[in-house]
């Protein structure tokens, strides 16, 4: 009955939702507060329902129990309860379910919270999402419903995909859907604005810390999808530009983007058409990238079960969404009211500069994502767009991009001195050049990328602690006031350099990953030493073990240096015979922010022996740590008290006089 | 600097860059990319060592062979022809006989594929794409049924069973 | 039952909740857009200072920055201001109209969502977790003739449904009622038309009658599913049968080794036909050693992987796989002549020793704990796996081979399911 209870919930919620669709955007139209009242009522209580549905779904799970279909096709009962959780979005119809789930949630966010947004704006707003959360509902109900049933119930499932079963898979999924799904927000605030014909003040305020919430998780589940795509596959890499990975890629490249304009509205009130521009281009991404891992049209680690039907009807949403938006805005944009002027030079012009790589390497990405896809509709030829299309385009453009970031914060707003920010960079400029000679000189002067890679990243490391230091004025005022300076600032200000800095971390790692790892495949026996980066890696011995729904043949490694043993790690090899399917369970050793790291291949025809690839990988943590650290800047920038703006009060309504013109 | 000016600067600005990005795009396009073939298209066009390739097919029954080290060689056929392939390497989890699997790399000039990549499918319900997009194609793969066809495998008459 | 209260208790909280606004008399007053644009403007009047102090904004830039938001500002408040004298650009919906809007959600809502889950739902079917399969199952035998009464009563009142013969005949088969099937797959046949399928069910349902004995009306049935569909397996299966019943060895051993090398290697009849084989072989005075079940199973494995999915999706639909099931395995099973039984364990004990020389031989291993399965020989089965096991080196292919054989075959799987 529970799972009965959870379909009816969500069909339930479909009429919510149609109901939301239509009733705030007819009384904001007419300024009739009743109706615009029941979107808020409605996109809550549409969120519940959800939830309900969800519930019950990940009841069924739990339970095992196999007369839902979706239940015996992607668990089984043998599976540890925290997978039996996770299996719930494991598979198509779950992560739909989640993805509508979390669309409900972002719905009720902006009912709760937007009690301080002008009334027809948040009707608005709340219709437009309802107008997403419907299409998506009927796609769920129509073409992938979790709750079909199966009568009578086999006796046990199939269990989830082995490589999915991992606590990876139980915060990747959903980090990911509430980046991309978060940017559903800015792209209602900006359908709305276009519907309305006016961009609100209050708008512009209120874009930038919604994106940011979607943004900060996006950035968290990119990073924690590519270290789990690291440890759980076992090739070693951290990033494949596999298709699925630019799904998630291209929104975040463009959400950033969106970050940094909105900051320009928000402060400034300019560059209002282009933000509304690239929040409905962001949303866009974000649904391609739906489109693209649901429809089957590409083929990817992630990329779930194919049927047709299921791609046309997600095409035919995003073609109506993107399509419409962009009409939308054709047709609107031209009656919007421009904003503040500024020099080329200025934080501005910084900002627009940040906008035109960030949306030009979203551009690249999106070329190469597509471009097999539509050389095979057009032509019939089928080509494969791999890791060097990318190196040659996407980092070229992000790197005059890399180069500018620390001048960005230490420009003034409206008219900025870039002379006087270089000047001002000179600490950072120093350490990058110490940075280059000394990579020149312990590589021999062979490697000259190198070098250049990493000064790249301390310029960024010291430069964006540049703009805090100078605001504290430590130099000029003494530590002790530099302090309590420095704690004067607004947080905000935390945040950029916060974010920078992890930029910065991030870079560093890849330049040293791709520089400096070091790679071995040997063939070992038990007994065996294998010697990496000065490390002494002894093959103690492999042993057969089960597990709870899979047989691990599990490998002991010690790793010794000068003879002492620093650390033992296991590397396994796991058999699930529900699925016939093995996987490589990667042993890593984590030392300071480097890892070593083994994985099992095949082993040899006599069976002595197993073939291991034994990679040692320096500062890689930082990649992964770096975009932690971006995150952090993100919800100090969120913490920030003055982007709250208060609902005007009642009493000055009459005098709403400016105080301070 | 007059507004028009200004204006004129900024869009000169974004040419130059969405210019440069798609010249870019389009010279890696021509000098990075990978075509799929299957074994009969590449016996039958020869492509030189400088093209890379995506083999794709099925690792021929019996052709699997390891060196006892990291090196393996085995053959990959779509049951017309098949193009003898070496890896050095890791193969993935669900390398097997009889399986799609995708090779990347170049054709050397002995006529040995030399792969950098081995892909295999993911799961017992996956089997890479383009192979079963060039099987269909042929009319050895049917939607729902899998393989059609298959090179025959005959009973033996005479069991070598239990008893013997 | 209480389904439909929760449903009903669901529906009608969403509307009360969406429709109590509309209820209202009058409304309540709001801000309009360009109160919040006034505020928006303060606000940013007030950093502009914060920005000049902390050095982000020249102080020329400043002023200029505060002319522009000045401006912004002095214009949204005259617009405020208009927009608070008159009150009057709202022309909001008359009560009527509201009152129509809320009917129509009270309407739309139910009417909408009931209509829908009716189509994708089923409100009948109970939860099944794992919990309640598990128990003892008298519920379920009461729950399957429930439903084939229901079916019967249904097809009292419409004979001519021949989809319900068509559903209900296999049913028959598997409950034991034979006569019933037969007379049911006849129904089937003459409202739905001749297919293999219902033939070869047909034939079965007689042999079942019969005890087990392929009689001459079966024969003519298989004979028919023959005619139409001549890869027909169940249908050789029994003609097979028959052959050995009636002793025609020489028959008996051209049909045992054709089914056998057209079946799948996990066809349910696979052990039967290779004992008939063994049987006939023997009868003949060739050789007996015709146990290739793993040899079989394995050349055959490959080739009929594909097909491993949809039978398993056959399984969700009832009526939709109709093979040889336990019934006639059983029915086959009483054919079976005592010797042969001894025969077959004078085998496996050949097989045993054979291993015992020579343990390196996973095939050998694979066959012999097979057939110990085959035998329901349990214990022993468990014994040659122990065995296998020592055999080989851990994490050897071998040792990796046998651990999936075993899981396949589910000898672990009964420890684990009862430790967990």
């Amino acid at each position: 009955m529970i799972v009965e209870i959870g379909h009816f919930a969500l069909v339930l919620s479909l009429s919510v939702a149609l109901v939301q669709s239509v009733l705030p955007a007819l009384g904001a139209r007419r300024g009739d507060e009743r109706l615009m009242e029941t979107g808020t009522i409605a996109a809550t209580g549409g969120f519940l329902l959800i939830a309900i549905a969800f519930a019950a779904l990940m009841t069924a799970y739990v339970t095992s129990d196999f007369s839902v279909l979706n239940v015996f096709e992607n668990s089984n009962s043998q599976q540890p309860l925290l997978y039996k959780f996770t299996s719930t979005w494991g598979n198509h119809e779950g992560s739909m379910l989640l993805w509508v789930l979390i669309l409900a949630f972002f719905g009720a966010l902006v009912a709760l919270f937007g009690r301080d947004l002008p009334a027809s704006l948040k009707a608005n707003v709340l219709s437009v999402q309802a107008w997403i959360l419907t299409s998506f509902l009927l796609f769920i109900l129509l073409t992938s419903n979790p709750f079909q049933r199966l009568d009578p119930a086999p006796m046990e499932g199939q269990d989830l995909n082995p490589v999915l079963q991992d606590i990876g898979l139980a915060i990747h999924p959903p980090l990911l859907y509430l980046g991309y799904v978060g940017f559903s927000v800015a792209f209602s605030f900006a359908i709305a604005a276009l519907i309305d014909g006016r961009i609100d003040a209050a708008w512009a305020r209120w874009v930038r810390p919604w994106t940011l919430i979607a943004w900060i998780f996006l950035t968290l589940g990119i990073a924690m999808g590519s270290y789990w795509a690291y440890y759980e596959l076992g090739w070693g890499g951290w990033w494949f530009w596999d298709p699925v990975e630019n799904a998630s890629f291209m929104p975040w490249l463009a959400g950033t983007a969106l970050l940094h304009s909105a900051l320009v509205m928000e402060k400034r009130s300019a560059l209002k058409i282009w933000t509304i521009l690239l929040a409905i281009l962001t949303f866009s991404l974000s649904l391609l990238g739906t489109f693209l891992v649901r429809s089957g049209v590409l083929t990817s680690v992630h990329a779930f079960a194919t049927d047709p039907t299921r791609g046309v009807f997600i095409l035919c949403i995003l073609g109506l969404f993107i399509g419409g938006a962009l009409c939308l805005f054709a047709w609107r944009a031209s009656a919007l009211e421009g904003g503040g002027l500024f020099a080329p030079i200025s934080r501005e012009g910084a900002l627009v500069f940040n906008n035109l790589f960030l949306t030009t390497a979203a551009a690249t990405v999106l070329v190469g994502t597509l471009y097999p896809l539509i050389l095979e509709v057009l032509a019939g030829k089928k080509i494969s767009v791999g890791a060097p299309f990318f190196d040659l385009t996407f980092g070229p453009v992000m790197l005059p991009l890399l180069f500018a970031v620390p001048f960005g914060p230490l420009l003034g707003w409206k008219r900025g001195d870039l002379l006087g920010a270089a000047q001002r960079l000179y600490f950072a400029a120093g350490s990058a050049l110490a940075v280059l000679i000394g990579v020149l000189a312990y590589t021999g002067g062979t490697r000259i990328l190198t070098a250049f890679g990493f000064a790249l990243a301390f310029w960024i490391l010291a430069g964006s602690l540049t703009d805090l230091f100078l605001r504290a004025a430590f130099l000029r005022a003494g530590w002790r006031t530099g302090v309590s300076r420095l704690l004067g600032l607004p947080r905000s200000a935390f945040g950029t350099t916060l974010a920078h800095f992890g930029l910065g971390v991030t870079l560093l790692g890849i330049v040293s990953v791709s520089s400096f790892q070091g790679e071995l495949i040997t063939t070992m026996a038990p007994g065996q030493t294998a010697e990496i980066a000065g490390y002494t890696l002894a093959f103690d011995r492999i042993e057969q073990r089960p597990g709870s729904n899979f047989e691990a043949q599990a490998a002991a490694f010690s790793i010794r240096r000068g003879g002492v043993v620093e650390a033992n790690i296991e590397s396994s090899k796991r058999f699930f015979p529900a699925r016939q399917m093995t996987t490589t369970e990667s042993g890593i050793w984590t030392h300071g922010f480097s890892q070593l790291y083994v994985s099992l291949g095949d082993p040899s025809p006599d069976n002595r022996s197993i073939v291991v690839r034994i990679w040692w990988k320096p500062l890689v943590t930082l990649i992964w740590l770096g975009a932690v650290v971006m995150a952090a800047g993100g919800l100090l920038s969120l913490a920030d008290r003055r982007l709250r703006v208060g609902a005007p009060a009642r009493r000055s309504r009459a005098q709403a006089a400016p105080a301070g013109a | 600097m007059t507004r028009k000016a200004k204006r004129l600067y900024s869009i000169g600005a974004m040419v130059l860059v969405v210019g440069a990005a798609a010249g870019l795009v389009l010279t890696a396009l021509s000098s990075s990319v990978a075509y799929f073939q299957s074994p009969t298209d590449l016996v039958k066009n020869q492509p030189g060592p400088a093209q890379r390739i995506r083999l794709g097919g099925l690792v021929e029954d019996g052709s699997v062979k390891r060196d006892g080290s990291s090196h393996v060689t085995f053959r990959v056929t779509d049951s017309v022809d098949s193009v003898p392939v070496t890896y050095t390497g890791i193969l993935p989890d669900l390398f097997r006989e009889g399986q799609g699997v995708i090779a990347e790399g170049t054709l050397g000039p002995d006529r040995v594929f030399v792969a950098d990549t081995v892909l295999a499918k993911h799961d017992e319900k996956y089997m890479p794409k383009e192979v079963v997009d060039d099987l269909k194609a042929r009319g050895l793969w049917e939607d729902g049924k899998g393989l059609v066809q298959k090179p025959e495998k005959t009973v033996s008459a005479a069991p070598a069973g239990a008893g013997s | 039952m209480v389904f439909w209260i929760v449903a009903a208790a669901m529906t009608a909280a969403a509307i009360l909740a969406i429709v109590w606004p509309l209820l209202r008399r009058g409304q309540a007053e709001v801000d309009t857009a360009a109160d919040h644009d006034v505020e928006v403007y303060l606000s940013q009047l007030r950093e502009l200072d914060g920005d000049v102090a902390r050095g982000t904004m020249a102080e020329a830039e400043a002023a200029s920055a505060r002319a522009e938001v000045g401006r912004r500002l002095l214009r949204a408040s005259e617009k405020a201001r208009r927009e608070a004298l008159t009150d009057g650009t709202r022309r909001s919906f008359r009560r009527p109209a509201v009152l129509a809007a809320a009917a129509g959600v009270a309407v739309l809502l139910p009417g909408l969502s009931f209509a829908l889950y009716e189509t994708v739902g089923a409100p009948a079917l109970p939860d099944q977790p794992l919990a309640f399969r598990q128990q003892p199952k008298p519920q379920d035998d009461f729950d399957l003739a429930g439903l084939v009464g229901k079916a019967e009563a249904r097809l009292k009142e419409n004979p001519k449904d021949g989809n319900g013969w068509d559903v209900l005949a296999p049913i028959y088969l598997r409950m034991n009622r034979p006569e019933d099937a037969a007379e049911a797959f006849r129904k089937a046949i003459a409202l739905n038309g001749e297919s293999a399928a219902r033939f070869g069910g047909l034939g079965e349902a007689l042999t079942d009658a019969a005890s087990g004995e392929v009689t001459d009306a079966a024969k003519a049935a298989f004979a028919k599913a023959l005619a139409i569909n001549p890869a027909y397996l169940p249908a050789k299966f029994f003609l097979a049968l028959d052959a050995s019943q009636e002793q025609r060895a020489a028959d008996a051993e051209t049909r045992w080794s054709a089914l056998i090398s057209e079946s799948p290697p996990d066809a349910p009849w696979l052990k039967i036909a290779e004992a008939g084989l063994a049987d006939a072989r023997q009868r003949l005075g060739k050789p007996a050693a015709a146990t290739a079940v793993g040899d079989a199973a394995t050349v055959g494995g490959e080739a009929a992987a594909p097909g491993g999915a949809a039978v398993a999706e056959g399984e969700g639909s009832p009526g939709g796989f109709e093979g040889p099931d336990a019934a006639t395995v059983a029915a086959a099973s009483q054919m079976a002549a005592g010797d042969r039984q001894a025969m077959i364990e004078g085998m496996v004990a050949q097989l045993a020793a054979r291993l015992k020389q020579h343990p390196d031989d996973v095939e050998g291993w694979k066959r012999l704990i097979r057939s110990y399965t085959v035998l329901g020989k349990t214990d022993e089965a468990q014994t040659a796996l122990a065995d296998a096991r020592k055999a080989f080196p851990e994490a050897s292919a071998g040792a990796r081979e046998i651990a999936a054989f075993a899981a396949e075959i589910g000898l672990p799987g009964k420890e684990e399911a009862t430790s967990r």
